[in-house]
């Protein structure tokens, strides 16, 4: 047996070392306190939305008067900070409205806006403007023009969504003002408008107008509300997918769809079910929220109304899907069906139904928040269909105000909803639902309190969300953000392949995906956290105690928020010790019988060799049986090594007859 | 908290634990400045123009120099009462009085004490020469009484700062021609309490003795009627300043080039021009000082920069090199004036261990001796647009200053004639310059015509506590991403406007906009498409805060700040009036908010759960004991053990039965057992690792003399309460192949015992 010589000193500052690095994790924080990110004053005006891109980089937009006129302005959030807010819209002299923002990794910002440039008719006509904050930049570039002519911009309501490599797309509506005038289109309703859903393109250079993307020019819509506004969404290969509604040819409002691929339209697509049970739906549908899966699987939720004669027991949530092709028995060319999402909603057809918030992930799992008569609920599902309900607490406040849920691609998600304290206080209640099946909730608020007017939670592919939200009645207005950390996702650990010596035991790993960094690393030998150097990226096991054997390893992941994620259990095969000797007499104790056994890398026989004491050698065998001639006490040696190249010398005493 | 509304599944039940937390204040919040307010009138009339505004500690005064319904001077207006009352002003009725010429006011925490600079001779017992001086007017004592009481002002009323140490009489100089004697910076010169006066001479003086140099810095305390020589020259031997051998005192800086004299403080032109009387569209003054509120530190742009200050040992700086420099007077006489910046940073402790002694040609930042300019044969400041003497912070320790040498690194440092821009610099204890540096703007392009990108930046203030910095510029592009630029910029250059930097926001905010909003304005002559019509000092100038930093006075003469300014002239040009105003200008206070926020506990991190088991690691050593390395999983008791087969002599027993059997018996005699060699037992207190020691018992221990030593399994027992007992077993060798210094010879074999023995046995082989 080869033994290395150590020191004691060494060994007893190892034990100290070790001691220390035992010291258990801080707590997790997950939902962190909301900030003010601007106000309570009275110069904020209105919210625009929140944005994460997929590093977990993003930012918030909202209007907020310069002498007296309502400017865009952005705060970014970068590097795990909200950074102070600063104006988008630059130079442009007229009040802004409808800012929407979207975020692409890097920081990178897009914000589109509206804003009067002339007029006609004695009436403003606004134009559509973007403006970029470039990855590396502190300013906006200069405003370009989306879309030159957006009318009065009433009731626009652009969304914005963007890839993570800086393509982005916005639709928007362009109510025609018909005042005074005979409507070209003849309305369907009362109240009805002539309008346009439009879309346009942005390749990080320049926009371009994708034009009218609506099925039918010639039929009227409903008047425009934040229900029913357009929405699209973008997938980090670029591939877009816009909804809307629309009356269909009875004059029923649907929802309708389309594929965009850069700067191609693909064709119109239902989504809203026309009939339920065989019978005819004759009332409209609204509230569409829309996911779009990085494979280019969609999910539309809706709110489908319900009257007398309506073949639906109540109000309820639709769930559609548009499969990415790849899933089996589907082509992706059209929506598989509508259906309700949760079925167990209380009130009949007086029942209240909110609208909903759907988000997907890479593995086709999707989760759904609504507000069910003030209970939020979230209805999960996967690619085999939906496969559960839960009720989430606090429930909600006021009425018709938008709860948004995003998912966690490891899993949960986080959700936000307006809501209220047990004394009433507004506030806006977050719940996170983590990979491993825990929650957290908190109530949040910010400024001057008050109550809570738009709310908009975006998520990265990390599983961060934020949520961000005006609080305060105009006048004392405030921007408000929290943010949600997800834990550490995807721990990739490596160990040897086979046996080691334990001089060679080392692990290594790959930078965990966080957006919550630095990070912190410990790796875990058999349910002990050892000592990590900060920053490191391997580790060399200390060869003192750590033992022969499989070593069950684990790397602990920490974000600078305490959360913390252990990896799947790898094997670390250690092999320190030359085979095992085992000397015996044998044959009536004339005899001496050697056997050499190494249970971890195995003996090298044709390393064994033996000196039986009498002259006689041998080896080359795992066991060997040696007769004496003469009676005795000889001195056996036996040279053993594994295929490690632990070798050793063994001596001992043995007495034969 | 209503923790079952809370959380509806059993899971979060769990984790829910209900935790009150107040949020923080907004770290973001962008600075918000209110309305803009002229100051400089009274109920009935407006100044023809004010320059040079300070603003007093408490917020309630502001002094200016101006004039007032055609009287010039130097005024404080009581932003209580609206009152503008005469500080020093011209006075046709009574000439023991008028200062016409009076300027550069600053303002002591109360306003009750307003230094100032005039040629008038107000004291005229002390005050000898026809040269500017430095008084401190005390505010409440009268000194313009009706014309009917006129005579010489009421003693205590001005105070002569500019005094030779230890008296009242004032300083002498040469030439004694009007125009060159002592000078206050405008703002900076008083401290707080207005008791201590900082000035600077501007021809040759009696200030530290008879033919003491120009441009020398100096402190006056009125308390004591002492006057300090603070630019002293520097000792590197000592790195104290350098006593005098004939007078026994600091010695004053001087240093001649090119045929022209230096001193101790910047100068924009040599020979020194005469002080003047307030020019339209100007700073005031480019020579001066500034003082600590709270008197301590005295700051200043420093020429002769190598006679004051600690450089590298070979570095030659020309005289006409300049850097702002400060010194910690309330150190005492020994405290060596210090480089607030440079081109080099001997005092950087990784310079001195470098043993550098000039810097390479080539600018580097990796170079320990490096400051934080690459250096310029002019100095960190070269002249040019712009206020070059440092502002300080109450306690000294924050320095705002301009400079136009190009940072180590610049993007645009290439530029000729490069435009100022604006630093801070923390002179706290063991910081580099490099470290003790930042940049508060930057050079947005390389256009030098570029107003918007490239204007220098002009005057400049410190808040007391040092977290605002507010200057003046015509720029309006900045690409530092931090401060960040948080408002918007105007569309194109124009007139001079002022700027906030907070600090602890890391904002920079514009300040200055016209009443209806847009940039400041003023008339102005024909516009010449792509060209600024303004000049580069034509706009917002004197920037000031009050203690709390929250409000600023400045000057402007800029139209339309506020609704009503009508005292601007037609057009511009004129070489005295220029219709500038003063202003303040209130930050906008929210109330900080506690609003009460609910979090949940967050659920547990994932469980280290640690294996059962024993690592175990050994190791023979040459004093033939073997070390365990045993690593414990919790606490518990070890006992650790070795057996090896050694050769036992049995002493022959019972009685003689007959030849074969006593000879059976004397063949029995040695034998090889099985036998435990070695022992020990440790405790562990906790998981970790345990080192055992084990050596052979005393009857054994010769055997690890023996050729390979004594081979052994060593056997190991972890037992805890309540846990099963852990074994492992390990081939151990028991081997010595030191001796101490008893043993020289090996041993004899040992007598053997009743138990056993050892040894080798004759015939064995």
């Amino acid at each position: 047996m080869r033994l290395r010589p150590h020191r004691l000193v060494l060994a007893l500052g190892g034990v100290a070392a070790l001691a220390l690095c035992v010291c258990a994790a801080p707590a997790g924080a997950v939902i962190l306190p909301a900030v003010t990110i601007d106000g309570p004053n009275e110069e904020i005006v209105g919210f625009g939305g929140v944005a994460m891109a997929e590093d977990g980089t993003g930012g918030l937009v909202y209007l907020k008067r310069v002498d007296g006129v309502p400017h865009v302005f952005v705060s970014r959030y970068l590097g795990g900070q909200w950074q102070a807010p600063i104006q988008a819209d630059g130079n442009q002299p007229y009040a802004a409205s409808w800012p929407r923002i979207a975020a692409a990794d890097g920081g990178e910002l897009v914000v589109v806006w509206a804003t009067p440039f002339a007029t006609e008719h004695n009436l403003p006509v606004d134009e559509l403007l973007g403006s970029t904050l470039g990855a590396g930049s502190s300013t906006f570039g200069p405003p370009m023009i989306v879309d030159q002519n957006i009318g009065a911009g009433t009731g626009t309501s652009p969304d914005l969504a963007m890839s993570s490599t800086g393509q982005a797309d916005v639709v928007y509506r362009v109510v025609k003002d018909e005042t005074g005038q005979v409507s070209s289109v003849p309305l369907l309703r009362p109240g009805d408008v002539v309008e346009e859903v439009r879309v346009a393109h942005y390749n990080q250079e320049t926009w371009s107008d994708l034009g009218a993307i609506n099925r039918d020019p010639g039929v009227s819509m409903r008047p425009p509300t934040q229900f029913n506004a357009p929405l699209i969404a973008v997938n980090p290969t670029g591939s877009a997918i816009v909804v809307w509604q629309e009356p269909d040819i009875e004059g029923v409002a649907r929802i309708w769809a389309r594929r965009l691929f850069g700067r191609t339209l693909n064709y119109v697509l239902p989504v809203s079910a026309a009939s339920f049970a065989g019978a005819p739906i004759g009332l409209d549908a609204d509230a569409p929220s829309l996911t779009f899966s990085r494979f280019g699987q969609a999910e539309v939720a809706y709110r489908q109304a319900a009257g007398p004669g309506s073949p639906l027991p109540g109000p309820r949530i639709m769930i559609n899907t548009l499969p990415d092709g790849e899933a089996a028995k589907t082509s992706g060319a059209e929506f598989l069906g509508a259906g309700i999402a949760d079925g167990a909603v209380p009130g009949g057809t007086g029942a209240t139904v909110g609208p909903p918030s759907i988000d997907i992930d890479e593995k086709r799992d999707i989760r759904l928040l609504y507000d069910s008569d003030g209970v939020p609920r979230v209805v999960e599902g996967n690619d085999q269909g939906l496969t559960g309900v839960v009720s989430l607490g606090p429930p909600f406040a006021g009425s018709d105000l938008a709860a948004e849920s995003v998912m966690n691609p490891a899993g949960g998600g986080v959700s936000a909803w307006p809501s209220a304290n047990p004394q009433g206080v507004p506030a806006v209640a977050v719940r996170e639902d983590f990979p491993g099946g825990a929650a957290q909730t908190a109530l949040v608020s910010g400024g001057a309190g008050g109550p809570i007017g738009e709310l908009a939670v975006g998520r990265s592919t990390l599983g961060d969300g934020l949520v961000a939200f005006q609080q305060g009645s105009l006048g004392d207005a405030a921007i408000v953000a929290a943010r949600a950390t997800a834990p550490p996702k995807e721990l990739i650990l490596s160990t040897p392949t086979g046996w080691v010596k334990p001089v060679h035991a080392e692990v290594s790993w790959e930078p965990v995906l966080s957006a919550n960094g630095p990070m912190r690393y410990g790796v875990v030998l058999d349910g002990r956290l050892v000592a990590t150097p900060p920053g490191a990226l391997s580790l060399r096991f200390s060869a003192r105690g750590l033992g022969d054997g499989v070593h069950r390893i684990q790397l602990l992941a920490t974000d600078v928020d305490g959360q913390a994620t252990l990896s799947s259990p790898e094997s670390l095969h250690v092999d320190g010790t030359p085979p095992a000797v085992r000397i015996r007499r044998a044959r009536g104790g004339h005899a001496v019988s050697v056997s050499i056994r190494d249970p971890y890398s195995g003996v090298d026989v044709h390393a064994v060799s033996v000196s039986f004491g009498d002259g006689h050698h041998a080896g080359g065998r795992k066991r060997l049986i040696h007769r004496y001639s003469h009676a005795g006490i000889y001195r056996i040696a036996v040279r053993v090594r594994d295929r490690l190249g632990n070798s050793a010398v063994v001596r001992r005493l043995v007495k034969v007859r | 908290m209503r923790r079952r509304a809370l959380v509806a599944i059993p899971l979060a039940l769990s984790a829910t634990l209900g935790t009150m937390l107040v949020a923080p204040p907004s770290p973001v919040s962008a600075d918000v400045f209110g309305p803009i307010s002229l100051i400089s009138e009274s109920a009935t009339q407006q100044v023809v123009y004010a320059h040079d505004p300070a603003i007093s500690g408490n917020g309630r005064y502001v002094a200016f120099d101006g004039s007032f319904g055609g009287t010039t001077g130097v005024w404080r207006k009581d932003l209580q009462t609206g009152s503008v009352e005469p500080v020093a002003v011209e006075d046709q009725t009574d000439p023991a009085v008028s200062a016409p010429d009076a300027e550069l006011p600053s303002i002591s925490e109360n306003g009750r004490y307003v230094s100032f600079t005039t040629s008038a001779r107000l004291d005229p017992l002390d005050d000898t020469n026809a040269g500017p001086d430095v008084y401190v007017r005390d505010m409440s004592i009268p000194a313009y009484p009706p014309a009917s009481q006129s005579g010489p002002a009421p003693a205590g009323s001005f105070t002569l700062a500019s005094a030779i140490d230890g008296s009242a009489q004032g300083l002498t100089y040469e030439p004694s021609s009007a125009g060159f004697g002592s000078i206050a910076s405008g703002r900076s010169a008083l401290s707080a309490d207005g008791r201590e006066v900082v000035f600077v001479t501007s021809a040759v003086s009696n200030l530290d003795g008879a033919g003491t140099p120009a441009l020398q810095v100096a402190v006056r305390d009125l308390s004591t009627d002492s006057t300090q020589l603070v630019s002293v020259a520097y000792d590197p031997a000592t790195g104290r300043p350098a006593i005098g051998h004939m007078t026994g005192r600091e010695q004053p800086v001087s240093g001649e080039e090119g045929g022209l004299a230096y001193g101790a403080v910047y100068s924009p032109t040599l020979p020194l021009a005469p002080f003047r009387a307030p020019v339209a569209y100007a700073l005031q003054s480019s020579i001066g000082a500034s003082i600590s509120a709270d008197g301590s530190t005295v700051a200043w742009m420093g020429q002769n920069v190598s006679e004051q200050a600690r450089t590298l040992s070979a570095e030659l700086l020309p005289a006409r090199y300049s850097e702002p420099l400060w010194r910690r007077i309330a150190d005492g006489p020994e405290a060596p004036t210090r480089r607030i910046t440079g081109g080099s940073d001997p005092a950087n402790p990784a310079c001195a261990a470098n043993g550098e002694t000039v810097l390479p040609p080539l600018a580097s930042a990796s170079d320990p001796c490096q400051g934080p300019f690459a250096i310029e044969a002019y100095g960190v400041w070269s002249g040019g647009t712009g206020n070059p003497v440092p502002q300080l912070s109450a306690d000294g320790a924050t320095v705002a200053f301009l400079a136009n040498a190009p940072p180590v690194g610049a993007t645009f440092g290439e530029i000729l004639n490069r435009s100022s821009d604006l630093y801070v610099a923390s002179m706290a204890n063991g910081l580099t310059r490099v470290q003790a540096q930042r940049p508060l703007t930057e050079l947005a392009s390389g256009k030098a015509q570029d107003p918007a990108t490239t204007a220098p930046i002009v005057d400049l203030g410190v808040s007391p506590d040092g977290s605002q910095v507010a200057f003046t510029t015509q720029r309006t592009v900045f690409p530092l991403d931090s401060p960040a630029y948080v408002t918007a910029p105007a569309a194109t250059a124009g007139m001079v406007e002022l700027f906030d930097v907070d600090l602890d926001n890391e904002t920079l905010t514009r300040v200055t906009s016209g009443f209806a909003g847009g940039a400041g304005e003023a008339p102005h002559g024909t516009e010449v498409p792509g060209q600024d019509p303004y000049i580069s000092t034509d706009g917002a100038l004197s920037p000031s805060f009050s203690t709390d930093g929250d409000t600023l006075a400045f000057s402007s003469t800029a139209a339309n700040l506020v609704y009503g300014d009508g005292n601007s002239p037609a057009k511009a040009g004129s070489q005295t009036f220029d219709g500038s105003d003063a202003f303040v200008v209130s930050r906008k206070l929210f109330a900080a908010q506690t609003t009460p926020q609910y979090i949940s506990s967050p659920p547990p991190g994932p469980p280290l759960i640690p294996a059962w088991r024993l690592g175990l690691s050994a190791f023979s050593r040459p004093d033939g004991t073997v070390v365990l390395e045993i690593q414990a999983p919790g606490s518990g008791a070890l006992r650790v053990g070795a057996q090896s087969a050694v050769d036992v002599a049995i002493p022959a027993r019972g009685r003689a039965h007959g030849k074969r059997t006593l000879a059976r018996r004397a063949r029995a005699r040695v034998t090889v057992l099985e036998r435990t060699v070695a022992t020990s037992s440790a405790r562990a207190h906790a998981a970790g690792l345990i080192v055992v020691a084990l050596k052979l018992a005393k009857r054994y221990s010769a055997l690890a003399l023996a050729r390979g030593g004594l081979s052994a399994m060593s056997s190991i027992a972890f037992s805890a309460p309540g846990r099963p007992t852990l074994r492992l077993s390990v081939a151990v060798t028991f081997r010595r192949t030191e001796r101490t210094r008893t043993e020289r010879t090996p041993p004899r074999r040992r007598a053997r015992t009743a138990h056993g023995g050892h040894g080798r046995k004759k015939g064995r082989r």
